[in-house]
């Protein structure tokens, strides 16, 4: 067999552009949020701040496998006709499918810190809260919490 | 989705299984945004099965022509890739990127912003982690991007260390259809999360894989495809009992990463199975029937990304005039509204991004010249 060193080194640049996109795009910072609204603790391991702007997420022990069930947040933004079909602006997500912004160490303890960001919108209220969907049947709300942006 | 041949090339029982997996997405979809009775919402999953059977479609039709274009590699070298890209690329990104647009300000789920979703552009929303509910049946088209993109990649590869084209795919194929079954056990899919699963790029892969396999045994085995053919009713009954026990639960029910990823692997084979079934199916004596799957299969990619946006827009103009409650509740009404209004605009789309493109990729050089001397004629008034 005849080994085309061109070829092979076509399919390496291709495959690094490939890379290096992904990784830019996947990896790019989140703007820094701004006025803190509340905060919710979900579990011992789990705390959410809700600042203007986005959702902050901090997971002690950083094993999001203890977070395993879906998130759900309806953001209302202030102006209604920014809001989807159903009303709200919808941002389900899941601990796992999120990039994790930053890992510390407290008291010996790792803490990573998450960000959901809400969009550009003006928001009038949240409703957070997390789901499961048993055997697919949509859904089975675990918690849920409903914060007004305009107090 | 993105499957195309030249109209003198199509094939009228692909055009058949383009427009059923068309038609399966569209009317699962429109259960799942409107408010339909209890017996018709048990069908809104059927939906996931016109993606699947899409996905084996495309890798039927792309692995013909890439089995094909690739005999040339070992010459063409890289130009015989990046003109296989840009022909797909062409064919598919200038409707995606319109909206990707449109989504921006009209999404299902609400506006939100380009500096939030500009990874769309790049389909790097979904590659290996689940994606958020902006602009949701792009999911699709990532699998598809990804795949134009990686599979003729290492078949390149592969060529590069000295193999023959034929060889070169049945390595790659092997290659689409292990990587996935690896990556589905190896990376989380917990049982409540099968559904995730579904939708990201890296577990999905080898359901067009499998259809690139068909076109494989289409162009170097012609007699074992003819007895799939053949024997079609084989693949139809697993590929309904997949239905039923997905309808049941089953993939969500199923203890193991290794049961549940290879209940995927199982979906795929069955659903491309049926592709040499489809392919010899030959014109009904309706000619009516004839004319709707061809027109249906002609304008499915436009059907396929601008029927929720159809919905939206259905519904938006009912509560402007007040007619919601009237409409919207009464499925007799909605249902026949939808479905004109998904058709009106995907024609739409189709006759005003989709096949300038298509003419536009098929210009060569010296055509291109003579267009532009001819609009110069035109500005000078000769």
């Amino acid at each position: 067999m005849k080994i085309d060193l061109k070829i092979l080194g076509s399919v390496c640049i291709f495959v690094c552009l490939a890379a290096a996109v992904l990784y830019f795009t996947r990896w790019m910072d989140v703007k820094a949020p701004v006025a803190n609204i509340t905060s919710v603790a979900v579990s011992d391991q789990l705390q959410i701040e809700i600042v203007s702007n986005a959702l902050q997420l901090e997971l002690k022990g950083c094993d999001v496998a203890q977070v395993a069930d879906n998130f759900f947040v309806h953001i209302y933004p202030l102006d209604a006709s920014k809001a989807g079909a159903e009303g709200f602006i919808n941002k389900d997500f899941n601990l796992t499918g999120l990039k994790r912004l930053s890992k510390e160490t407290r008291s010996g303890v790792t803490y990573c810190r998450y960000v959901v960001a809400f969009g550009s919108v003006a928001v009038d209220r949240i409703e957070l809260g997390q789901f499961r969907a048993p055997e697919g049947k949509c859904c089975e709300i675990l918690w849920n919490r409903q914060v007004n942006f305009n107090k | 989705m993105s499957t195309t041949v030249a109209d003198s090339n199509r094939s009228f029982g692909l055009d058949v299984c383009r427009t059923l997996a068309c038609l399966l997405v569209v009317f699962g979809h429109m259960l799942g945004h409107s408010l339909p009775s209890p017996i018709l919402s048990n069908f809104a999953f059927l939906a996931i099965f016109g993606v699947d059977l899409f996905f084996c479609l495309s890798g039927f039709l792309i692995g013909r022509i890439l089995l094909k274009e690739a005999a040339n590699w070992n010459v063409s070298r890289t130009s015989g890739l990046t003109n296989f890209w840009y022909r797909r690329w062409m064919r598919t990104l200038p409707l995606y990127v319109f909206f990707f647009f449109v989504s921006l300000k009209f999404d299902w789920q609400g506006a939100t912003t380009f500096s939030e979703q500009f990874r769309y552009l790049f389909f790097a929303q979904n590659f290996a982690w689940p994606m958020t509910d902006f602009y949701r049946l792009s999911w699709s088209l990532a699998v598809e991007e990804w795949f134009y993109y990686t599979f003729p990649l290492l078949i390149l590869l592969v060529i590069g260390f000295g193999a023959d084209v034929k060889r070169a795919a049945m390595v790659t194929i092997v290659v689409f259809m292990v990587v996935p079954f690896l990556a589905r056990i190896g990376l989380p899919i917990e049982s409540v999360r099968y559904d995730d699963a579904r939708y990201v790029v890296l577990y999905r892969l080898d359901a067009i894989g499998f259809g690139v396999l068909a076109a494989y045994i289409y162009t170097w085995h012609k007699p074992m495809f003819e007895r799939i053919a053949k024997h079609w009713y084989i693949p139809l009954a697993v590929v309904i009992g997949i239905i039923v026990s997905t309808k049941m639960g089953a993939p969500w029910l199923l203890n193991g990463k290794v049961l549940q990823s290879l209940f995927f692997t199982c979906s795929a084979i069955f659903f491309a199975a049926l592709i040499p079934a489809f392919f010899s199916l030959r014109p009904y004596r309706w000619g009516w029937v004839n004319r709707f799957v061809n027109f249906t299969s002609l304008v499915s990619y436009s059907i396929y990304l601008g029927h929720i946006f159809a919905f939206t827009m259905v519904i938006a103009v009912l509560n402007r005039f007040g007619l919601h409650e009237a409409v919207y509740n009464n499925p007799w009404i909605v249902y026949p509204i939808f479905t004109i209004c998904v058709y009106l605009l995907a024609y739409s789309t189709y006759r005003l991004i989709e096949k300038p493109f298509l003419k536009l990729r098929d210009i060569d050089g010296t055509s291109l010249v003579k267009f532009f001397k001819s609009l110069q004629r035109l500005g000078t008034g000769k």
